[in-house]
C-alpha cells in the first residue's frame, strides 16, 4: 500500500474497524514510515481534544417536563396523581427537592393533626383489609416511621380522612414484609427513602382508595384499562 | 471489515423493554428515557449547537417512541432506532434554516436558584489553569468545525466517537454502508484536522 492509501485507512484503523489482513498491513507501514507515524499521531490528537467537548447534561426538570408534554398529547391514559408522581419520581432528577419538600408538608400537617378533636366517624373498611401491603422491614421494626397516610389523602379529600386515619394505629402483621427483591431498586439503593414507601405502597394498594377519592362510577375501571 | 458475530435485535435488552412496553408496560418505557434520555440531548446539543432547543428536540424523539409503541418492530438495536429518530429530527430543525448562524455556545446552563452548573469537562487538573483554557478553547473551535461539516458526517463522527457507536451501528442510524460511514468519519476527522492544525502543530507532530 502506498502512503496515500495508508493514510486513508489510518482512521478506521484507529478506531478497529478494518480486517485483521488490513490491519496489519498498516501496521507494519507505520513501524516504517515516520510521515505516517506522524499522520496518526495527529489523528491520535484529534481523537484527545474530541474528549474535551462537553457532555450536555439534561435539565433538572427534563423528566417532568417531559410526562407534562406527553399527558397534554393525551398520551398517557387518565391515572392517578400518585402514579404520574411515583413516574416521575422514577424517572426524575428533581427527586431530592420533591423529598424534601414533601418531608417540610408532613412536618406541618403532623403538627396540625396532632390538635385534631376527636372523631366518632367509623373507618369504612376493616383494618385487616387495609392493610394488605406489603410493609419494608426498616419500616416495620420503627413504627414511626410509618407517617400517617392519611395526612396524604388529607390533601387530596379532606372531608374523607377519617375514613383512612384510622390505619394510623392498625397493628403490623410480619408475614405482610416485603422482601429486597420486591422494592424498587432505588429504594434499596437509598433506604431514607423508606420513610415514604409506605406512603406509597398504601395510596397504590389501599382497597379503598378510589372510594376515598370518590370517583365518578367507571372511571376507575378505565383507569385500570 | 472484521466480520463479527451478528446478534439478532431480540438479544438487546433494550428491544425487550421495548417490547414490554409495547404490551403496555410503561415502567419499561420508563427505563428505557432514563437510561438514553442524557444521551439523546447530549447528541442533540452538539448537533444543533443549541442546548434548549435539544431538549425539546430530545422530548419529541421520546414522544415519537411512545407514539410509535404499536408500531414498533425490532429490526436492529433499540439504540440504533432511537438515534435514528434523534438524527431525523436534527436533520428536520436544520432543513428549517434557523440554524445557519455558526453555533451558539453550549456554556453553563444557569438554574432556577441562579447558580452556575458547571461544565462536564473531562479530568482536567484544576489547578493548571492554561491547561483548562486551551482545552475549553479547542472544546469550542471542535463545536464550530462540527457544525460546518455536512449533518451525516457530523452525525457518524458523533455517534462513532461521543456515543462509542461501531460503523455498523452507525450505518443502521444513517441506513448506508458501513464503507460510506468509513468515508463520512473519515471526511469529518479531515475537517477536525485541518481546523486545529495549529493546535495539532503546537505539540511538535
Amino acid at each position: 500500500m502506498t502512503c496515500e492509501t495508508i493514510r486513508k485507512e489510518l482512521v478506521a484503523y484507529r478506531d478497529g474497524e478494518l480486517l485483521e489482513r488490513d490491519r496489519a498491513q498498516i501496521a507494519a507501514h507505520l513501524s516504517t514510515c515516520a510521515a505516517c507515524a506522524r499522520e496518526e499521531a495527529r489523528l491520535v490528537r484529534v481523537s484527545q481534544l474530541l474528549t474535551t467537548l462537553e457532555r450536555v447534561t439534561p435539565s433538572p426538570d427534563f423528566a417532568a417536563t417531559f410526562w407534562r408534554r406527553l399527558e397534554q398529547e393525551g398520551q398517557v391514559e387518565r391515572d392517578s396523581w400518585f402514579a404520574r408522581w411515583w413516574r416521575e419520581w422514577l424517572t426524575g432528577w428533581q427527586l431530592m427537592p420533591a423529598l424534601a419538600g414533601a418531608a417540610s408538608l408532613l412536618v406541618f400537617l403532623s403538627y396540625v393533626l396532632s390538635n385534631r378533636p376527636p372523631t366518632t366517624t367509623t373507618p369504612s373498611a376493616s383494618p385487616s383489609a387495609l392493610l394488605k401491603i406489603n410493609v419494608p422491614a426498616p419500616v416495620a421494626e420503627k413504627p414511626g416511621l410509618f407517617v400517617n397516610y392519611g395526612i396524604i389523602a388529607d390533601l387530596d379529600k379532606l372531608a374523607h380522612f377519617d375514613e383512612v386515619a384510622a390505619l394510623e394505629n392498625a397493628p403490623q402483621d410480619a408475614s405482610t414484609l416485603a422482601r429486597t427483591e420486591d422494592l424498587p431498586p432505588a429504594l434499596v439503593e437509598n433506604p431514607n427513602l423508606f420513610v415514604h414507601y409506605p406512603i406509597l405502597e398504601k395510596m397504590e394498594q389501599l382497597q379503598n382508595f378510589e372510594a376515598v377519592l370518590d370517583l365518578p362510577a367507571g372511571e376507575d375501571e378505565q383507569r385500570r384499562g | 471489515m472484521e466480520q463479527k458475530e451478528r446478534l439478532t435485535p431480540y438479544d438487546d435488552p433494550d428491544v425487550q423493554l421495548m417490547l414490554r412496553f409495547q404490551t403496555g408496560d410503561v415502567e419499561a418505557f420508563q427505563q428505557l428515557f432514563h437510561k438514553y434520555s442524557p444521551s439523546v440531548v447530549n447528541f442533540a446539543a452538539h448537533f444543533l449547537g443549541t442546548r434548549a432547543r435539544a431538549e425539546e428536540i430530545a422530548q419529541e424523539v421520546f414522544l415519537q417512541v411512545y407514539r410509535w409503541q404499536k408500531r414498533y418492530e425490532p429490526k436492529a438495536k433499540f439504540s440504533t432506532w432511537l438515534f435514528k429518530i434523534a438524527n431525523n429530527h436534527c436533520l428536520n430543525e436544520v432543513r428549517k434554516g434557523e440554524y445557519r448562524v455558526p453555533h451558539e455556545s453550549l456554556e453553563p446552563l444557569v438554574d432556577s436558584q441562579g447558580d452556575e452548573r458547571e461544565r462536564d469537562l473531562p479530568d482536567t487538573n484544576p489547578g493548571k489553569g492554561e491547561e483548562i483554557l486551551a482545552a475549553k478553547e479547542a472544546a469550542d473551535r471542535i463545536q464550530k468545525i462540527l457544525h460546518r461539516v455536512p449533518g451525516n458526517q457530523r452525525t457518524a463522527l458523533m455517534l462513532s466517537r461521543l456515543e462509542g457507536m461501531s460503523y455498523q451501528e452507525v450505518a443502521e442510524v444513517l441506513g448506508c454502508t458501513e464503507k460510506a460511514v468509513k468515508s463520512l468519519v473519515f471526511r469529518a476527522t479531515q475537517s477536525l484536522k485541518e481546523g486545529l492544525r495549529d493546535i495539532l502543530n503546537d505539540h511538535d507532530l
